[in-house]
This record gives structure tokens, C-alpha cells and sequence, in this order.
């Protein structure tokens, strides 16, 4: 113990003190900050560019599923629009045959009164 | 490691051009006298290596009492601020005299003495002169200016380099930029937390300065800047002031009212902790010292094994063993600054 208190140097720890203080300020100004600084805003930079690509890929799948749902839509429409359709035609058709069955039943009737009237 | 042997190669170059004269005188002389010679010799070089030293010596040849190095500015406060030149002491060969005045060297340190140089001892044979306030430009502050200088090229250099090439380091910041992240994420961030920002400029600044110190001190320019107690002082007392200044009501929390312990321990527990605030800076001062200071002179102890036993099979081994403690010691260094660093700011996890 009392060598080391006669090894210590009031000099040198004045000079250590001062060029380690100096250090600091200086490197802080000049070195660290603009150091820390730009590694920061590199960090930064790359989280944001993943997160905006994460945003990116959830915003096509968003497109994709609605494009997927519109699709659907429109295929069941039309396949609404030819059940109807068909159902249309079959209508009609059976109108027609009713309304030419009765028409044929009517002439025939027509046709088979103006017989028995000649008859005679 | 490839550049710590290219390291300790030179070391080894360096001790062998100090002791060819010590060979030659060997052979001539006893044998055994020469080995005791030798052994004293390379005792007071590890000493003298271990100290402060005000001018900056490379090597010495013994036979010819030449020096090999450059003096170093002397400033000295007697009356007034004096102002010289370390060549005037001759390495502590001679007397310096200033304005009237004369000055010795002993063991490092500057004694006020008569014309003729005379250093009266005590009865513990410690010098009685006048010791004085001493603010000579050593070798231990020309390595720090040295090391500081280094250290502002390096990360001025790795802070421009990111603006010239859109924030991705160049060159040696590619090398620099993971040791700033290291004390960032592994060293701040989990020891501090979130407030860990205001701390950084100290943390990089007292990782660095270590470490490169610490590195110095193994290359064969023989500095020991980081095994000094005024240097480890002076780091401790800037870490106790920063971290009990800066300190919140959580850390102040933790030492007189230890939270989560029964009433009793708390009572207890106050006075520990409150030691604790002095003691942890202060085994950090001790430790620094204590290890860069054994580090060196075992290294330097095992490579000065090679010129005592001179034969074929001494010299390797002792070659091997020092080339295995350097590495060792590397590592040693690197982990030192990391506890060092680490232990500093656990202080702080409160907040």
C-alpha cells in the first residue's frame, strides 16, 4: 500500500484526466454521435423498409383474396343469369306448346264443327 | 494472434539488442557470478519497464551507456512553473540544473538536491529531499496523447464514411463499426437499458482507451500506461463521479432501501451498499493495475528466462511460454476492458 501511494503520480493523473475528459468531448462530438447517429438511422431504415414490405405483401394478399371474391360473385352471377335464362326458355317453350296445342285444339274443334255442318 | 507474434518477435529483438553486451560479458566472467549479474539486470529492466519514465527510451547499451530513444518535455511547479528538457537529467545520470535550481532523478521521480546531487535518506531509506509537484510530459502521457490521437483519426475517419458511402462504413470502419456495436448491444443496452444513450460517449471512449492502451503495453515500446495506479485512479474517480451524479431516485432506491427484502435486511443491507458505492470503483481501479502489472512482468520475467539459460532447449521454451502467455494476455486484455466496461455501468441497471 505504501508503495503504491509513493508510485502515484499527481502529474500523471492531472494529464490522464484531462486528455481522457478532452477524449470524450471531442470523440463525442466528432466520432460517436454522428457514428451512432447514422448506424441508428441505417437500423431504422432497414426496420422500415421490412415493415413496409411485410405492408406490401399483406396488401396483395388483400388483393388477391378480393380479387378472388369478385371473381366468385361474378361467376355465380352468371351462372345465376343462365339458370334464369334457361329457366326463361323452358317457360316460354312450354307456353308456346300450350298455347299451340290449344290453338291446334281449337282449329280441330273449328274444323270438325264446320264438318258436321256440311253433313247435312 | 498472427500480429502478437509478429509482436513479440520484436519484443524479443528488442531485449536481445539490450543484452548483447550482458552475453559477451558473460562468457568472459565467472559463470556464476555473470548469472547473478544477469538476474539483478534483468530485475531492475522489468522494474524500470513497470515505471513511468521521463523520456522515451527504445533500448540502451549497457557498455557504451548509450540510450537509444528521445527526451521528453519536463514540467516541474517550484516557485514557479519550470520548464526543460528531460536530456538535462542524463536517464538520472546527472544533475539537471535550472534558474539556479537542481533537480535529480530517483527512481522516476524528481528530487529538489544541492549542486552536487546528493539524495539524503531516511531510516526506511526513502529520500528525504524535496519531492515536487511534477506535470512532466511522460511516456505514460505521450502514449495516452498517442492513443488518443489514434483513437480520434480511427472513428473520425468511420463517422465520414458513412456519409460518403450511404451509411455503410468503408475500409477500416468495416473492421470498427462491430466493436462500436459490441459496447452498444452487449455492453450498454443490457447492463442500462433504455436510457443507455446518455452513457455511450463515456462507454466507447473508456473501452477503447483501455484496450488500445492495454494492446500498446504488448508491443516492444515497453509502455505500461494501464498498470498504473494514477491512470486506474483517475478512470475510477471519473466512473464514481458519473455514475453517483447522474444516479436516479431507483439507484439511490437500491442502496439505502433495498426493495423486495424483509425490513430487517434492509436496515442491514444500507450500510453494505452504501460501502459498496466506493468499493466497486475503487477493486476496478485495483484490478486494472493489478493485472496489466503482473501481466508484464511475468511476460517479461519468462523472456528474460532465455538469457538465462542459454542452451538450445532453454531459449524455445521460454520462447514458446512467453509466445503462449502474450496470447493469453491478449485475450486477457480484451476481457479485462469488457468486465472493466461491463462492471462500470451494472451499477447503473437500476434505472
Amino acid at each position: 500500500m505504501e508503495k503504491l501511494l509513493n508510485d502515484f503520480s499527481f502529474g500523471l493523473f492531472f494529464w490522464q484526466i484531462l486528455i481522457f475528459v478532452g477524449l470524450i468531448f471531442l470523440l463525442r462530438k466528432f466520432a460517436w454521435k454522428p457514428i451512432l447517429d447514422s448506424v441508428n438511422n441505417r437500423e431504422e431504415g432497414i426496420k422500415n423498409a421490412l415493415e413496409s414490405a411485410e405492408a406490401a405483401r399483406k396488401e396483395m394478399q388483400n388483393l388477391q383474396a378480393d380479387n378472388e371474391r369478385i371473381l366468385n360473385e361474378a361467376r355465380a352471377e352468371r351462372d345465376g343469369m343462365l339458370k334464369e335464362a334457361r329457366q326463361l326458355k323452358e317457360n316460354m317453350i312450354a307456353d308456346a306448346k300450350a298455347e299451340a296445342q290449344s290453338e291446334a285444339d281449337k282449329i280441330v274443334a273449328q274444323a270438325q264443327a264446320t264438318i258436321e255442318q256440311k253433313k247435312w | 494472434m498472427q500480429k502478437i507474434s509478429v509482436v513479440r518477435i520484436f519484443m524479443t529483438l528488442a531485449l536481445i539488442l539490450n543484452s548483447l553486451n550482458l552475453a559477451a560479458k558473460d562468457t568472459e566472467n565467472l559463470e556464476k557470478e555473470g548469472k547473478d549479474g544477469l538476474k539483478a539486470e534483468i530485475k531492475e529492466f522489468i522494474d524500470h519497464h513497470l515505471q513511468d519514465s521521463h523520456d522515451f527510451t527504445l533500448f540502451s547499451d549497457k557498455k557504451t551507456g548509450k540510450h537509444y530513444g528521445f527526451p521528453l518535455p519536463v514540467l516541474l511547479w517550484d516557485g514557479g512553473l519550470k520548464v526543460f528538457s528531460s536530456s538535462k537529467f542524463h536517464h538520472g545520470e546527472t544533475v539537471a540544473e535550472v534558474d539556479g535550481n537542481y533537480y535529480k532523478l530517483y527512481h522516476s521521480k524528481i528530487y529538489k538536491t544541492d549542486a552536487q546531487g546528493t539524495i539524503d535518506y531516511d531510516e526506511n531509506h526513502h529520500p528525504k529531499n524535496t519531492k515536487l509537484l511534477d506535470f512532466s510530459i511522460t511516456k505514460n502521457v505521450v502514449s495516452m496523447l498517442l492513443i488518443g490521437l489514434l483513437m480520434f483519426f480511427m472513428f473520425r475517419s468511420l463517422a465520414k464514411s458513412y456519409k460518403k458511402n450511404n451509411g455503410i462504413p468503408t475500409g477500416v470502419g468495416r473492421f470498427l463499426e462491430p466493436l462500436v456495436l459490441f459496447v452498444r448491444d452487449e455492453i450498454a443496452k443490457p447492463n442500462i437499458g433504455h436510457n443507455y444513450k446518455k452513457y455511450m460517449s463515456f462507454l466507447l471512449t473508456i473501452f477503447f482507451f483501455v484496450w488500445l492502451l492495454n494492446l500498446l503495453g504488448m508491443t516492444p515500446l515497453g509502455v505500461n500506461v494501464t498498470g498504473n495506479i494514477a491512470v486506474t485512479f483517475g478512470l475510477a474517480l471519473l466512473t464514481f463521479l458519473i455514475t453517483n451524479f447522474t444516479a436516479n431516485k431507483n439507484y439511490w432506491g437500491h442502496i439505502f432501501w433495498m426493495p423486495g427484502v424483509p425490513t430487517f435486511m434492509k436496515v442491514v443491507l444500507a450500510p453494505i451498499e452504501l460501502l459498496g458505492v466506493f468499493i466497486k470503483p475503487f477493486s476496478l481501479m485495483i484490478r486494472l493495475y493489478a493485472n496489466m502489472t503482473a501481466g508484464h512482468v511475468v511476460i517479461m520475467s519468462i523472456v528474460g528466462m532465455m538469457f538465462l539459460f542459454k542452451s538450445w532447449i532453454g531459449s524455445p521454451l521460454s520462447f514458446g511460454l512467453a509466445f503462449v502467455l502474450s496470447i493469453l494476455e491478449f485475450y486477457d486484455n480484451s476481457r479485462n476492458c469488457r468486465i472493466r466496461s461491463n462492471s462500470n455501468r451494472c451499477r447503473i441497471r437500476y434505472r
